[in-house]
């Protein structure tokens, strides 16, 4: 095909981001995100050793070296782990070290030797603008190969990461299953190489979990989300790129989809850690109001003093949440003292229904004495719903009076 | 009428890391029975269930499911692991995770079929779980968890189920439903082997018992070995010679396997 560059930069940065996005869920779930990081610094030595053997880096014998001492170094944890008592994230270290190191060794040699200009330099940050169609290609072919397994294994799969205990039970052959992960991943980092560089594979293998996770436990969404996330920051990137030649692909498709994730933890309606504390501010001057209703329902004229005191607020809180609420149309000041309007006169006999109602219902099934009931019935009442409340009306008999003989509001009908 | 044994344990000896948690256990247990094992934390009852399971290799002797090696019998068999030893924040619903029951070995690139989902849903109506089946397995309780975990082994239509610890950190009204469900199981001639550690309901509801602690106290029917003298050989810890020399082994540094015994 005869495109030009940066469209091949385009399409490679998305299909990486997909790539290491769907490859990366398993290890995400699996809790093996560090051991991700190992097998991509593992690479480094074989993909130097397949382009100095072949002379080129689209060569198989690049794909082939890599992936080899990529799954060496998770039989060399595997075994340390077996053999010792270094546990697993020391084993994982000691291995990650040792292949990164001999990879960096052979590299600055390589250099040394004449082939600064053939793109080694490149392998550890990754430089998509020296992508080459047949390294599309490769990460096209696996694409939609892991689509096809995804689609195929998808239960199976999910069954190994969940719980490897009953999947072995079951009779899922584990060890075979774990390597086909690990020559896996190794194949895809390795493809993945050019666009992104060894060392920030990791990040995209798992970061794209993560935010898949966060937003949806429905395995099927989960993995839309990660794949998508990604592919935009790969496209992105490329993008961002073709416009600064100078940023090299990988970092940009990292920032940006750590600035997503930020984005995400942090704002996501609902989700997010900024929206629920905006919800619970909001769910809090609700109880607040349903209180100030509740005590001015109970003793008319109210001073604004003794109003704030028995809701246990400041004055001038007080004041403001009694502004928004005269707008609300829920009280009324008349000659110097708060009423409630008809509206609020509704929602007021509501809270306090409820209160009696659930102090009824803890007096009479629960047993409790007549002095534990007011604290947890103060908790209750803005919680129950129009439901709970018939049902707590029918299985309690519509009693007239809660247990301590006040009486109990009920709608006219 | 004798019933067919349906586990054959002879001579096992077993444990992790070079450490023998069970020492030459001699038993055998009836089909159609339901069968608890019974024994203190540290009894090895949780290493017995493993090498009934095949996730271990014993050191020396065997354990076998109709007279096999139980990896040629796993269509047969179901397991309910403790419901601590999965992440429950995992992205999964509840009928996925009944779902990963009909997972079959041999046949594990087909993809799950109608059948499957009306099996999945039939034993989630069985276990009272029906309502939640889109639920988030985090946002379960514990004996909804334990329930989920049921109907996934039931899902796998089992002649004999294993189960580890069912009723540990579970509600009473699960617990009713999950022992409900056991017993329908035992009318319907199936066979369960659960590692228990309540003695108080242990006599209540189990047919047979084994009695481990290390070695074997007693096997056989609950009312014959529900006697004094051997909950306090369970319980009690007259066992010092033994654990010396389970610590010999450990240090030892030769391999401690019988050369027979070679899959690993």
């Amino acid at each position: 095909m005869d495109l030009s560059n940066a469209v091949w930069v385009f399409i490679g940065c998305s299909l990486s981001g997909l790539l290491t996005a769907l490859t990366g869920i398993p290890m995400y779930l699996r809790r093996q995100s560090l051991a991700g990081d190992a097998l991509a610094h593992a690479l480094l030595p074989g993909v130097c050793l397949g382009i100095w053997l072949s002379g080129y880096r689209d060569h198989w014998l690049v794909y082939l070296a890599g992936t080899g001492t990529g799954l060496l170094s998770i039989a060399l944890i595997n075994a340390i782990q077996k053999r010792s008592k270094i546990p697993e994230d020391g084993a994982t270290g000691i291995s990650l070290v040792l292949f990164f190191g001999l990879g960096l060794a052979l590299l600055s040699s390589m250099q040394r030797a004449g082939f600064g200009n053939s793109g080694v330099q490149h392998l550890i940050m990754g430089k998509a603008a020296a992508m080459l169609p047949s390294e599309v290609y490769v990460l096209g072919g696996l694409f939609i190969l892991a689509l096809i397994l995804a689609w195929l294994l998808f239960r199976p799969l999910w069954l190994f990461c969940f719980d490897p205990e009953f999947a072995q039970s079951s009779g899922m052959p584990m060890r075979q299953t774990e390597w086909f992960l690990n020559l896996w991943v190794a194949l895809v980092v390795t493809a993945s190489i050019r666009s992104i560089g060894m060392v920030l594979t990791a990040a995209l293998l798992i970061t794209p979990a993560a935010i898949g996770h966060f937003l949806s436990f429905k395995p099927k969404y989960m993995i839309g989300i990660s794949m998508l996330s990604a592919g935009f920051s790969g496209a992105l990137a490329a993008w961002w790129s073709a416009y600064q030649p100078g940023i090299s692909t990988g970092a940009a498709m990292v920032v940006l989809l750590s600035l997503f994730a930020f984005f995400v933890l942090l704002a996501w309606p609902n989700l997010g850690y900024l929206s629920r504390y905006w919800i619970s501010q909001l769910e809090k001057k609700r109880w607040i109001q349903e209180n100030i209703l509740k005590e001015l329902w109970k003793a008319r004229g109210l001073s604004d003093q003794e109003l704030a005191f028995r809701c246990g607020i400041s004055d001038a809180k007080s004041l403001r949440i009694k502004r928004s609420m005269v707008q609300q149309g829920l009280i009324d000041k008349e000659k110097g003292s708060w009423t409630l309007s008809r509206l609020g006169q509704e929602k007021a006999s509501s809270v306090v229904r409820r209160h009696r109602l659930w102090e009824s219902y803890l007096h009479e099934r629960l047993n409790l004495p007549a002095d534990h009931l007011h604290d947890n019935a103060e908790i209750v009442e803005h919680l129950l719903t129009d439901e709970l409340e018939s049902r707590l009306e029918a299985i309690l008999s519509k009693p007239e009076q809660d247990p301590h003989q006040s009486q109990i509001p009920y709608k006219k009908s | 009428m004798e019933s067919k044994p349906i586990v054959d344990v002879h001579n096992l000896t077993a444990g992790y890391r070079r450490r023998p948690a069970i020492w030459n256990l001699d038993f055998q247990i009836q089909e159609g029975k339901f069968t608890g094992i019974l024994g203190p934390n540290g009894s090895g009852k949780s290493t017995l269930l493993k090498c009934l399971l095949g996730q271990i290799t014993p050191y020396t002797g065997y354990a076998h499911l109709w007279g096999q090696n139980v990896d040629k019998v796993r269509h047969r068999i179901a397991y309910v692991p403790q419901k601590e030893s999965v992440d429950w924040n995992f992205p999964a619903t509840v009928m996925d995770v009944v779902l990963m029951g009909r997972y079959r070995p041999g046949r594990f690139w087909q993809r799950l079929g109608k059948k499957d989902k009306e099996a999945a849903l039939y034993w989630l109506e069985q276990t009272g779980m029906n309502h939640l089946a889109n639920r988030q397995i985090g946002q379960l309780s514990g004996g909804q968890r334990q329930r989920v975990f049921l109907a996934r082994a039931l899902a796998r239509e089992p002649s004999l189920l294993f189960l580890d610890e069912p009723f540990a950190g579970v509600d009473a009204g699960s617990a009713e439903r999950i022992l409900h469900m056991l017993k329908l199981l035992i009318e319907q001639g199936k066979s369960i082997v659960m590692v228990h550690h309540d003695l108080v309901s242990a006599g209540k509801i189990l047919d047979n018992a084994i009695l481990l602690n290390t070695r074997l106290v007693a096997s056989g029917p609950v009312s014959e070995v529900f006697n004094h003298e051997n909950l306090s050989a369970t319980y009690g810890s007259d066992l010092s010679i033994l654990s010396d020399v389970i610590d010999l082994v450990t240090r030892n540094p030769g391999r401690f396997k019988d050369p027979r015994n070679q899959k690993s």
